[in-house]
């Protein structure tokens, strides 16, 4: 064998008669040592929860109306009612007035259609009544273009409608409400005049008709949300080789003009004190606080000892920070009140203004706001709870400490915020009904 | 004068090759202690059963025992590398995946050179593993103050090698002695990673352990006839007491953001105890050799201690047997081929759950003597299993292949001498 050849076998033998292949193999990780990095998990910091007034907020332009009223417990008597305006169809010369001449009135009416959300007592009637407006809506401030909850307007004494309805929000049915013929006779009959000017533009309509409040009773068991796209239906007969019975459906105008305006009274309520105040720790309300944001109230979350982590032995990062908000057993219920089913962590000013919200990033790298991922607990109540990661946040706060000073809001999304009535009684650290938790894993590295 | 570089360009293959595959199998057991220690010289006594303490030659190195080195050729230059090819196959209650229980690897493992610069006097250096450790698993890490845990992959890998420079000294014609001075180095690198269960990122934790040490080996040979048929060697060595000293590098990252960087240096991170070998070879007609080893390491004494498991005394015992075809040219011998066989038993130096791990093995080598070149090729089969499935541990049933090249020319050259 030439030793060139015995060179080419050796390094031919090299690479082929081998594979190359590192395996896994569990086995003694007691063995090891491994006590370097220690991944320790923590929850005794505190959480301070205060709930925080709020005095007013933008109600126009949510897309729904609010309607009704109930009595919560907590937050005391809430009221809603809806204002919003009307147009008719583009009006088409002359075939309109032609169209009309022989048309006979028979009646007006209002329909909504509820959007599934309400608060309150669904087996008792609510009392429903319309009322046109005696002024026109208007912003209450044009730079905004806002209409706030506080805001109202003046309405004719006399109400076009009023009517006893029992309201099955679920049902998807619309509400009917017939309202006073002489309002329908009169729009009837400017449809007949040909030289009405109040039809021939939305302008000239909303100066002959401002709109109309939607309200229920003082004693209305129930608030339940509609939605926006509220019509005023117009029926007439027309003669033709027979009879033909005819509608004329009138929308909303102007979707920014449409708001609801709510007040609560609170003087029955735990809350009673908090328009006053502005802002009541849960430590001097039975360890609670509370969220629901359209009746004035939301809670605030701070953690005023956070830095204290950086003092920990060993401390080097937190690898994950949660928080756990759980409502207070008996607080909610299917048949009680409702829990939002999404509750945001926004950042607060110094004014409580709302901020930024909290974020997640998901695994295709999309980024939106933490909702809380509400999980319930039918069975015993006790696993309730809605959840954030406040890695990010918590880490910020220990690099700046103004991060944490005005601390975070816990309130719902927008428009179901300004709209929705689901509320959240939830307990602080020292509340063993509904405890709030900061849990922290963090690494100490010796 | 082409021989050379073929021999030098073969050597450089060698190297390229085994790095880029290098430390791939798994040794669970190496994650105790400072890993696994090799017990072969990757010399000719690897077809023996690694034994070969009394044995030398004129023309080959056995590392086993520096004395040896004294017995070779005079004005010659020598050199050595090996490569070694193993499998091991994996059983025991911590497999459960058939296809985690098999892994294969090839390594480089030794270069060595000797010279003989005066007719007494015998000198190498060389590069010669000492242990490895090379481990991996996915296991979980308590969260302190829950009764919670998290995903953790534990990576272990690195090895210690010892550059050594060997003096060997022929005293008498019967009787050499030799003293192998060596440098213990390496690194053995520590991995935990924790997975993004915890955490939105990667934390890892990473401990690199910088090991240098010196460490003296001393060896004696006696090697005498018996009669006009056998010859008789003895041989034996000791190694000192050795404290390893370590530099420790924690490195602790999270993602890409480095959270610790830390070096220490620690004065005993691990010590070797004494070692002492001993062996005996009888040599019938200069053709047929046979040699028995034995091997004692006190790790008793040093009470290292662990959860479930301990460093006790160790024991090898390892024999073989050679046939070598010699042919005579001018008065002198020539080997042209040898076939070998061998076995060990080895109690380690691991008890683990009360099981003190053995090795035991047989090999089988051969080879051969290139005509007209100063290349010889020599290959060692080793199959063995260390181990044991019992107490929930594992049994590693291995095969292992090793190719030594040896060269050999002229240190001075007999036509420069012949003209001084």
């Amino acid at each position: 064998m030439s030793l060139q050849r015995t060179c080419f076998y050796c390094l031919l033998f090299s690479f082929v008669v081998f594979s190359c292949k590192k395996v896994d193999i569990q086995f003694g990780d007691q063995y090891l040592d491994n006590d370097h990095t220690q991944v320790i998990k923590i929850d005794s910091f505190g959480v301070d929860v205060s709930t925080v007034y709020v005095d007013s907020f933008v109600t126009s332009g949510k897309g729904a109306a609010v309607i009704g009223g109930y009595i919560d417990a907590v937050f005391g008597r809430i009221n809603a009612a809806s204002y919003f305006e009307v147009v008719p169809p583009a009006y088409a010369e002359p075939y309109v007035a032609d169209s009309f001449k022989t048309a006979k009135f028979d009646s007006i009416a209002l329909i909504l259609k509820p959007d599934k959300s309400y608060s309150g007592d669904t087996t008792k009637p609510v009392t429903i009544t319309v009322h046109q407006l005696a002024e026109p809506i208007v912003f209450y401030d044009n730079s905004l273009s806002n209409i706030y909850n506080t805001q109202s307007f003046k309405v004719n004494i006399t109400p076009l409608a009023s009517k006893n309805i029992s309201v099955r929000p679920n049902a998807g049915e619309s509400i009917v409400i017939r309202m006073d013929d002489n309002l329908g006779k009169a729009l009837l009959k400017k449809y007949q005049d040909p030289n009405d000017a109040d039809i021939k533009s939305n302008d000239a309509f909303l100066q002959y008709l401002y709109g109309f409040r939607l309200s229920a009773g003082s004693n209305s068991p129930l608030i339940f949300g509609c939605s926006d796209s509220v019509i005023v239906r117009l029926y007439y007969k027309k003669q033709g080789l027979y009879l033909e019975s005819r509608t004329l459906d009138l929308t909303l105008a102007n979707k920014a003009h449409q708001f609801n305006n709510i007040n609560v009274d609170r003087s029955a309520s735990v809350l009673k004190n908090l328009a006053a105040v502005k802002e009541i720790n849960s430590s001097l309300s039975n360890n609670t606080a509370y969220t629901l944001y359209a009746a004035g109230a939301m809670a605030k979350i701070r953690f005023p000892t956070i830095r204290d982590i950086l003092k920990l032995p060993n401390y080097t990062k937190i690898l994950k920070a949660s928080l756990i908000v759980r409502p207070l057993r008996g607080t909610y219920g299917a048949t009680s009140y409702t829990l939002p089913p999404q509750l945001r962590l926004s950042s607060a000013d110094l004014t409580n203004g709302i901020g930024y919200d909290l974020t997640f990033t998901g695994s295709d790298g999309s980024t939106g706001s933490q909702n809380g991922n509400l999980v319930v607990d039918n069975l015993y109540g006790e696993g309730t709870s809605y959840a954030y990661d406040l890695t990010n946040y918590i880490r910020a706060a220990l690099l700046d400490v103004t991060i944490n000073a005005n601390g975070l809001l816990l309130i719902p999304f927008s428009p179901a915020m300004e709209t929705q009535f689901g509320r959240l009684v939830m307990g602080n650290r020292s509340n063993m009904e509904g405890k709030m938790e900061l849990l922290i894993v963090y690494a100490a590295v010796q | 004068m082409i021989k050379r570089p073929i021999f030098f360009c073969v050597v450089c293959c060698f190297f390229c090759v085994t790095k880029m595959h290098a430390q791939n199998n798994t040794s669970p057991y190496s994650m105790l202690g400072i890993g696994d220690m090799e017990k072969s010289m990757f010399d000719r006594t690897s077809g023996m059963g690694h034994a070969g303490l009394a044995l030398s030659s004129n023309r080959f190195l056995y590392q086993g025992n520096p004395a040896s080195y004294a017995k070779l050729d005079e004005h010659f230059f020598y050199m050595e590398v090996a490569t070694r090819f193993r499998s091991v196959g994996y059983s025991g209650a911590p497999i459960t995946d058939p296809a985690q229980s098999y892994s294969a690897d090839m390594q480089f493992k030794k270069i060595a050179i000797a010279i003989k610069p005066r007719p007494g006097w015998a000198i190498s250096a060389g590069l010669l593993p000492f242990s490895t450790s090379n481990y991996s698993f996915y296991g979980k890490k308590n969260i302190q103050g829950s009764n919670l845990t998290t995903d953790a992959y534990y990576d272990g890998t690195g090895s210690t090698n010892q550059f050594y420079i060997a003096n060997s000294f022929a005293i008498t014609k019967k009787f050499s002695v030799g003293l192998q001075t060596s440098y213990l180095f390496g690194q053995l690198q520590e991995t935990e990673t924790i997975e993004g269960t915890v955490s939105d990122s990667v934390l890892s934790t990473s401990r690199n352990i910088f090991i240098g040490n010196p460490y003296l080996k001393l060896g004696v040979q006696y090697k005498t006839k018996i009669t006009k048929d056998w010859d008789l060697s003895i041989g034996a060595t000791i190694a000192n007491k050795t404290r390893l000293k370590a530099d420790y590098h924690l490195l602790v990252k999270d993602g890409n953001s480095v959270l610790r960087d830390n070096e220490y240096y620690k004065s005993n991170y691990f010590t070797i105890p004494v070692t002492y070998t001993g062996g005996i070879a009888a040599i019938y007609q200069n053709a047929v050799t046979f040699a028995v080893d034995y091997n004692y390491q006190g790790w008793s004494s040093l009470n290292y201690k662990g959860i479930s498991y301990s460093l006790v005394n160790s024991q090898k015992i390892s024999a073989g047997a050679e046939y070598s075809k010699k042919l005579s040219y001018m008065n002198q011998a020539f080997e042209k081929y040898f076939f070998q066989g061998g076995f060990f038993y080895n109690n380690s130096y691991l008890r683990i759950a009360g099981q003190q791990l053995t090795d035991i093995g047989a090999t089988i080598g051969a080879g051969i003597q290139l005509a007209r070149s100063g290349l010889g090729l020599q290959g060692a089969l080793e199959i063995g299993t260390r181990g044991t499935t019992n107490a929930g541990l594992i049994k590693e049933k291995y095969t292992q292949f090793n190719i030594t090249i040896s060269y050999r020319d002229f240190w001075i050259s007999r036509k420069m001498k012949k003209y001084d």
